[in-house]
């Protein structure tokens, strides 16, 4: 074969490629084009009805009716907005749609996937939990801070700080720590996650402000400054005073600034107490 | 030889694109990237 005809062949196969691939993109635009038209037409009848129950204007439960009686194909197309109406909604409407997700086994279905081999679904789950915001799936969600894929252990950590159950501070704390070389939870979700559990952490965080490692002291610190959790003070004024960590010392020296009296003044470093800001 | 090559690749990028991110909502913006897929061979590259 010659060298000629090895390019014509070898242009052949690209010009084909190239019409097949031409092809495909028409192919899935249309068939794109098609499942849009007819998931508008499944879902038109519904949209009212779930606009009505997310703004919490569905007195007298017709739109609660309607949208219990979803037939499963069509759920398979609506549930994707009515996730994405529960982080905006707050009250009776996030707690309408949380049990309108309970009532399509959408509960049931994120629990078992908490332990899926798909670090994928394992995150969703967690974070549909903690979307729905019960207290009861803490104690479920709760082992994914020690899950080996990081993303699952931020997703878990948030869904936690969404739920804001406090008894899950001790497990968000022991998660900072690192394993293995690997960070176990970056320390300002952690904090974030604390600050939204509330007040209530105030034991846990009292424990982590004497821990062995310097992040949980830290986070500890900076959450306890934030959060104005006054009944820390006495062990910041300890850690600014004794601890090794530099950074650990930063935040119990900021943390007065909301939590202090007039006496801390005296107990900042005079150096830093005194420089030009 | 290469500028058919080069065709071939852009227009799996926008078959994968198209796939998985469906951006375009458009058949007319489709239609430009195909024509822009082999115009950007000449002059452009």
């Amino acid at each position: 074969m010659s060298v000629g005809q090895i390019l014509l062949i070898a242009g052949a196969v690209i010009g084909l490629s190239c019409a097949s691939s031409i092809a495909v993109i028409a192919i899935i635009k249309f068939r794109r084009g098609r499942a849009g038209v007819r998931s508008r037409g499944l879902l038109a009848p519904y949209r009212r009805a779930l606009t009505a129950m997310a703004s919490g204007e569905d007195e007298d439960g017709q739109a609660k009716a309607a949208l219990y009686a979803v037939p499963a194909p069509t759920w398979d197309l609506l549930r994707p907005s009515v996730v994405a109406f529960l982080p905006k909604v707050r009250g009776t409407p996030a707690d309408d749609l949380g049990e309108l997700l309970r009532s399509h086994g959408e509960i049931e279905r994120a629990t078992k996937n908490l332990t899926s081999r798909s670090a994928v679904r394992r995150a969703r789950a967690a974070y549909l939990l903690g979307l729905v915001r019960d207290p009861g799936s803490a104690a479920l969600v709760l082992p994914l801070l020690g899950d080996p894929d990081a993303d699952v252990r931020l997703v878990a950590a948030r869904a936690l700080g969404a739920i804001g159950e406090p008894s899950a501070a001790s497990g968000v704390l022991h998660a900072l720590r690192t394993h293995q070389g690997q960070i176990g939870l970056p320390a300002w979700v952690a904090a974030e996650v604390l600050l939204a559990m509330g007040v209530q952490t105030t034991p846990a965080l009292q424990i982590g402000l004497v821990s062995e490692y310097p992040a949980v002291r830290n986070v500890c610190a900076v959450v306890a400054g934030h959060g104005t959790f006054s009944s820390a003070a006495p062990q910041l004024r300890i850690l600014l005073a004794t601890d090794n960590e530099g950074d650990v010392r930063a935040s119990a020296a900021v943390a007065p600034e909301r939590i202090g009296g007039a006496d801390d003044v005296a107990a900042w470093p005079w150096p830093t107490a005194t420089r030009s800001w | 030889m290469a500028y058919g090559y080069a065709i071939l690749v852009t227009l799996v990028a926008v078959a994968v694109d198209e796939q998985a991110f469906h951006k375009n909502t458009r058949w007319r913006d489709l239609g430009a990237i195909l024509v822009a897929s082999v115009l950007e061979n000449v002059g452009y590259r």
